[in-house]
């Protein structure tokens, strides 16, 4: 039946974004909405030492003017792990673009020309730029105060080291057994040291938010991906109750972890409670570029290996620019470390990760959340293993590769696919080994491949949802996953049909609005299918529960006498529709039942991350490229992307995901990076910072989604959406050195560089 | 410099208007604020993604980098005006039924593209497709199922065509 | 924010002329206004005046005079029309295969050719072609007419000829012979091409008669490399695939590209070279 899990069924937000009706935060028009524009530093590294907005107060039309002389509140600090961005400038700035001060005023022109009647005094400092910079000796400390909240309770094998007066702001260790014995044992040592970019998200809805402070409490409408983390930062900042904080959450243009919707948020809060005005802050492309992106890495994967191939022991360095403010970026740092060593047998492992502070656009989480800065070092390390050793690289990793069942780590939750059946089907799929066909002349042709896989779901995420049965039968979800594109909403409504096998359309999933939608950590980690649909799933049984129980004592039957089946409820020889079910146990147009459902997976120290890992999200990929030997371009002419979803409710979805992800991975892989001169940004604008277009589809790509079970979420449903970029960057540079020979150690692949290595070689 | 009116005359999505706009009003603010069409949506601002295209007399063009007094004895047509009295345009169908579409943002914008190459071209080949809707960027779908999307449509339109 | 102007809307070339003379500050025309809006908007330029030019009947001509052997296009004329139009790929292949792939689809339909030689924008794709063709523009003011050829009308990065009271009103290009084969060649890794080549050659009895060769994007101008122009004089087919690559780098040396995001100035002569090498020896294919 249509609705099932399993089909295609069609998107709950399909007819809303084909024909322009859905409605993003940007489209709202809350009356009485004022305008809000921020002043951004030009220094990277400054102290404040003087700020005046009241010639700007004066401007007709601007209602309010915020700098920290007026911001009235309980703590001006945001962050994750590190609550260290001020909403605005309090003692310095500590990067260009750092956010100063904020007006408010009845339109946009007016706003935007009033910045410039603030007045502000800069005390120029040295800025760093460069994670070396950043732990030189001496080197100038970008905060001076750390603060962090309590470090993170970790468990087997992994630890916090805290570093006093230094820039470096997290540093995670992993280890298990002893490298040092590791090394000595074994026949070979490499080493090699790779370079992953900065990329910016570029969603294409800017970051946006509109916040009212009224007497009834603080209204927030925001294009966000986590409304209950935003919450309860606006009710910290703001020292309110959180029951006095709305967050609402239309459609979401895009997220892919870029902590959208905060920092507009609390500017909006504290101009609109200044003003008595909705304030509506909408950053420009150029702002959202200098607002958050992905921490620039440096990875060193040092391994001993036997001669015949076998993985001994390995020692992985990873060092993260963090940037001036940090958001996900310790969590990056942790999660880097901890899939450092790839899905591989590896006896003995020390891994060190470190975000460190510079003055240098924020970081935070960016789709992959560490996993593609480490797939692309070890898995171009195992190729140059495999080359120098002469082996063939698909043989050195199957000989390595986890068995099915195996722990990826010792206490967390073993390895749930066929990892050497997927290198298989990515190898088959390529056509590895098969004669190629040969490219024409000023063409090198070459294939690559690359495994990873990335501990998916989050680390001990909250996730409350519940199911509403209305009179009629209809069905209402309140789930706070957001609708970011992944089309969380339709597996939510795909799961409570199945539930209670009835159409689709007898479901309604409702908006987000933290006022009544249950408490969710957040929509990331590619959890939402598993955690939040096992909440779902859960709170779906809870209500049939609660039905049933009902019925029966309506029908004067004892419980184990009424069950559910195929959308009825069942009693001896009676059957009740879900609607004739309700009005049994209220009335005719009475009442209602709500079940309630939660997913949390429980502490545990036995797991290196101190909660077991809810599921592996695998994502394996092959590559056929073309390189132009007259330019130094790279093109991918093939790309096969697998993954595992343990279940997949919904194919087309799956498919999009996965695709998505991958074409994601190409521009880390061959375009994107955030290029500095001198602490200022030069690319923060779509001419300068090229995104993947329609003409580098590969013009074959296919993705392959294995439905392997033995997931954590309802139907052995796993999750999906960061595979597929997994791989891109390393299966792409392995087929470039298949193809000419040129070791690519630094994404994205330049032209030029690549080009001189051509003619050096030739 | 004073802000002096600009009297317009043009058709929306085939209803007609007649109003005045400032001379320096950009064509995207005025669809989105004056006339409430918010369908159309603004990304980068610069011409190079297309989110915010519009189709004027037809013509796939760049709502952010026109005046508003361009709309002067034009024929426009934004996302809004694709569905019929007899539903949904087939692009509209096409890219829900295989996977156009995922955030949905740069969505109105692509159809219209797609619509402006059907009318042009009503049965491209893949390449054909890919080289004019490389015009505008998706960040979510990676491509491929917008491309599917076009191409089912241009089959459906054609075999309604018969 | 784009700060507020008086806009015009004249119905006559005179009475356009006669406001760019009137208000000479801060003047612009207003064709499609892609280059304009842009630069209004990210505020590098201010206009109190706009000119726009969309109500005067016959600037969007494409017309052909037969006498001269040569094609008239008016300031109106979109790239997308000249893409398209039948007369221009076949008489004006080159041209016609530049335009294809300018940009991208809305911004061909919407922006002028003759928009895009007065903004001068370094990064831009047919002034290679024109120089090749020794194209010529005629400027009008309300005092005088005058045709500049192409090569005189670049003059530095973002200047032309275009005096403050004068306005393009055509681009004329006279119609190659039938026997010239041309390659248009570019490297675009961006949004914007760093190198194009345009390059022309016309064989007679198995040797090259005639060769001419345009790099843009490398220079302030830009370039016809008249030295390669030279060199190809009268060598066959077989010879001048042999030097190709040598004969490209003198193309090369000929360039002066800035260095940027996209590369250094050794890179993309590199580039030039490599192109002007693939496209010779394509057009030395089968030529004896």
């Amino acid at each position: 039946m249509a609705g099932a899990v399993g089909e295609n069924l069609e998107r709950v937000d399909g007819y809303g974004k084909v024909t322009g009706k859905a409605a993003y935060t940007g489209d709202l028009n809350i009356p009485g909405m004022i305008h809000g524009k921020v002043l951004r530093s030009p220094h990277a590294h400054a102290r404040v030492s003087k700020i005046d907005g009241s010639k700007a107060e004066q401007i007709p039309g601007v209602m309010a003017v915020l700098t920290r002389e007026n911001c009235q509140v309980a703590t001006p600090y945001i962050g994750a792990m590190i609550k260290d961005q001020c909403l605005v400038a309090f003692d310095k700035v500590r990067y260009a673009g750092d956010i100063v001060a904020a007006v408010a005023a009845t339109d946009e022109n007016i706003a935007e020309n009033a910045l410039d009647a603030i007045e502000v005094e800069y005390e120029e400092l040295p800025a760093i730029t460069t994670v070396e910079e950043a732990l030189a000796d001496n080197a100038p400390l970008i905060h001076e105060t750390v603060r962090r909240a309590r470090p993170p309770q970790y468990g087997r094998g992994a630890s916090y080291i805290l570093h006093e007066k230094s820039n470096i702001c997290h540093h995670f260790r992993y280890e298990r057994g002893d490298v040092g014995a590791g090394f000595k044992a074994a026949d070979f040592v490499f080493e090699d040291t790779f370079y992953f970019p900065s990329a910016h998200h570029y969603p294409m809805e800017s970051n946006v938010s509109v916040a009212d402070f009224n007497k009834d409490g603080v209204t927030i409408w925001a294009s966000t991906q986590g409304p209950f983390g935003l919450r309860q930062e606006v009710a910290r900042v703001f020292g309110l109750p959180l029951s006095d904080i709305r967050v609402i959450v239309p459609y979401v243009g895009g997220g892919y972890g870029g902590a959208k919707g905060l920092v507009p948020s609390i500017i909006g809060v504290a101009l609109s409670r200044l003003a008595r005005r909705p304030v509506r802050v909408n950053f420009s492309a150029e702002e959202n570029f200098k607002t958050i992106c992905q921490p620039r890495a440096k990875i060193t994967m040092k391994s001993g290996i036997k001669k015949d191939g076998t993985f001994i022991a390995r020692r992985c360095q990873l060092f993260l620019n963090a940037g001036a403010y940090v958001n996900s970026t310790p969590s990056v740092a942790e999660k880097a470390g901890y899939r450092g060593h790839g899905p591989y047998r590896l006896p003995h492992v020390l891994t060190d990760s470190y975000a460190v502070y510079t003055n240098t656009v924020p970081t935070g989480s960016f789709r992959g959340f560490g996993g593609p800065q480490v797939a692309f070092s070890y898995e171009s390390h195992v190729d140059m293993i495999a080359q120098r050793m002469k082996l063939d690289p698909v043989d050195l990793r199957r000989k390595n590769l986890l068995t099915k069942g195996e722990d990826f780590a010792a206490g967390d939750t073993p390895t749930d696919c066929d990892l050497k059946g997927a290198l298989a089907k990515v190898a088959e799929a390529i056509g590895w080994g098969a004669e190629d066909t040969p490219a024409k002349p000023g063409v090198k042709r070459g294939k690559g491949l690359a495994c990873a896989l990335k501990d998916g779901g989050g680390t001990k995420k909250a996730s409350h949802a519940n199911v509403k049965i209305l009179n009629d039968g209809s069905l209402v979800v309140f789930s706070g996953s957001v609708e970011i594109g992944q089309g969380v909403q339709t597996v939510m409504r795909q799961i409570v049909a199945e539930e209670f096998a009835v159409p689709g359309d007898q479901v309604r999933v409702d908006e987000i609005d933290t006022r009544y939608t249950p408490f969710d950590t957040a929509t990331n980690a590619s959890s939402a299918t598993a955690l939040m649909g096992s909440a779902v799933f859960n709170a779906a049984v809870d209500a049939r529960e609660q039905l049933l129980q009902s019925a029966a004592s309506r029908l004067g039957a004892p419980r184990s006498e009424v069950k559910f089946e195929n959308g009825s409820v069942l009693c001896r020889e009676q059957r009740l529709g879900l609607s004739d079910a309700m009005r049994l146990c209220f009335g005719d147009s009475g009442g209602e039942i709500i079940g309630r459902g939660f997913f949390q997976l429980p502490t545990d120290l036995n797991v290196p991350l101190g909660s077991p890992t809810p599921f592996w999200e695998i994502g394996f990929g092959a590559a056929e490229v073309e390189v132009d030997e007259s330019t130094g371009a790279v093109k991918v002419t093939k790309y096969v992307s697998l993954t595992d979803a343990g279940k997949v409710i919904n194919p087309i979805q799956c498919r999009g995901q996965d695709e998505g992800a991958a074409i994601f991975g190409l521009g880390q892989a061959l375009f994107e990076d955030m290029v500095y001169e001198n602490g200022r940004l030069m690319n923060p604008n779509l001419v300068d910072y090229r995104l993947p277009r329609f003409r580098d589809l590969p013009p074959e790509f296919k993705t392959i989604i294995l439905e392997e079970g033995g997931g954590r979420g309802p139907y052995g449903v796993k999750g999906m959406g960061e595979g597929g970029i997994l791989a891109v960057a390393p299966a792409i540079c392995n087929a470039v050195c298949n193809a000419t020979g040129v070791r690519i150690m630094e994404v994205p692949i330049k032209t030029e560089k690549l080009l001189q290595a051509l003619q050096e070689r030739s | 410099m004073s802000e002096e009116l600009v009297p317009i005359r043009f058709y929306v999505n085939g209803e007609q208007h007649e109003t005045q706009v400032k001379a320096h009003d950009l064509m995207i603010d005025f669809l989105r604020e004056r006339l409430g069409l918010t369908g159309t949506k603004r990304s980068c601002d610069m011409e190079v993604c297309g989110t915010c295209t519009v189709l004027l007399d037809g013509k796939a063009v760049s709502s952010c980098s026109l005046f508003a007094f361009e709309l002067d004895g034009k024929n426009l047509t934004t996302i809004e005006g694709l569905e019929g009295p007899d539903g949904l345009h087939p692009l509209q169908k096409a890219f829900i039924r295989c996977g156009g579409f995922q955030c949905g943002f740069c969505t109105p914008g692509m159809i219209l593209l797609a619509k402006s190459l059907l009318m042009e071209n009503p049965d491209p080949t893949r390449e054909q497709v890919c080289e004019y809707m490389d015009a505008n960027i998706c960040r979510c779908t990676g491509y491929q199922m917008i491309v599917e999307s076009i191409l089912h449509a241009a089959k459906e339109m054609q075999a309604a065509n018969r | 924010m784009i700060t507020p102007f008086a806009l015009h809307q004249p119905r006559s070339l005179p009475d356009a002329l006669a406001l760019l003379s009137e208000h000479d500050g801060e003047t612009k025309i207003l064709a499609g206004g892609s280059e304009l809006l842009l630069l209004l908007k990210m505020g590098l330029i201010k206009a109190n005046h706009i000119i726009d030019i969309k109500k005067i009947p016959r600037l969007d001509r494409i017309d052909y005079d037969p006498q001269a052997g040569a094609i008239h296009i008016g300031p109106l004329v979109t790239h997308r029309t000249l893409e398209k139009s039948e007369l221009v790929q076949r008489d004006f292949p080159l041209l016609a295969e530049m335009e294809r792939d300018l940009a991208n689809v809305r911004i061909r339909n919407v922006g002028t050719l003759a928009g895009n030689l007065c903004f001068a924008e370094p990064h831009a794709d047919p002034a290679a072609v024109l120089a090749v063709y020794d194209a010529a523009v005629t400027l009008q003011s309300s005092e005088r007419e005058r045709r500049v050829a192409i090569k005189d009308f670049f003059m530095d990065y973002y200047e032309t000829a275009l005096e403050k009271n004068e306005m393009l009103t055509d681009i004329d290009i006279p119609k190659l012979p039938d026997n010239f084969r041309g390659s248009y060649l570019r490297f675009c890794p961006g949004e914007w091409p760093m190198v194009t080549v345009a390059l022309l050659t016309r064989w007679a009895d198995g040797a090259c008669a005639e060769a001419r060769l345009g790099l843009g994007c490398v220079g302030p101008r830009p370039i016809r490399v008249g030295e390669f122009e030279q060199a190809l004089r009268g060598k066959s087919g077989d010879e001048l695939a042999a030097k190709a690559d040598k004969l490209a780098g003198i193309a090369a040396q000929s360039s002066d590209p800035l260095a940027d995001l996209w590369g250094s100035v050794e890179y993309k002569r590199q580039i030039v070279k490599n192109l002007v090498r693939d496209g010779l020896r394509s057009q030395c294919d089968g030529r004896g």
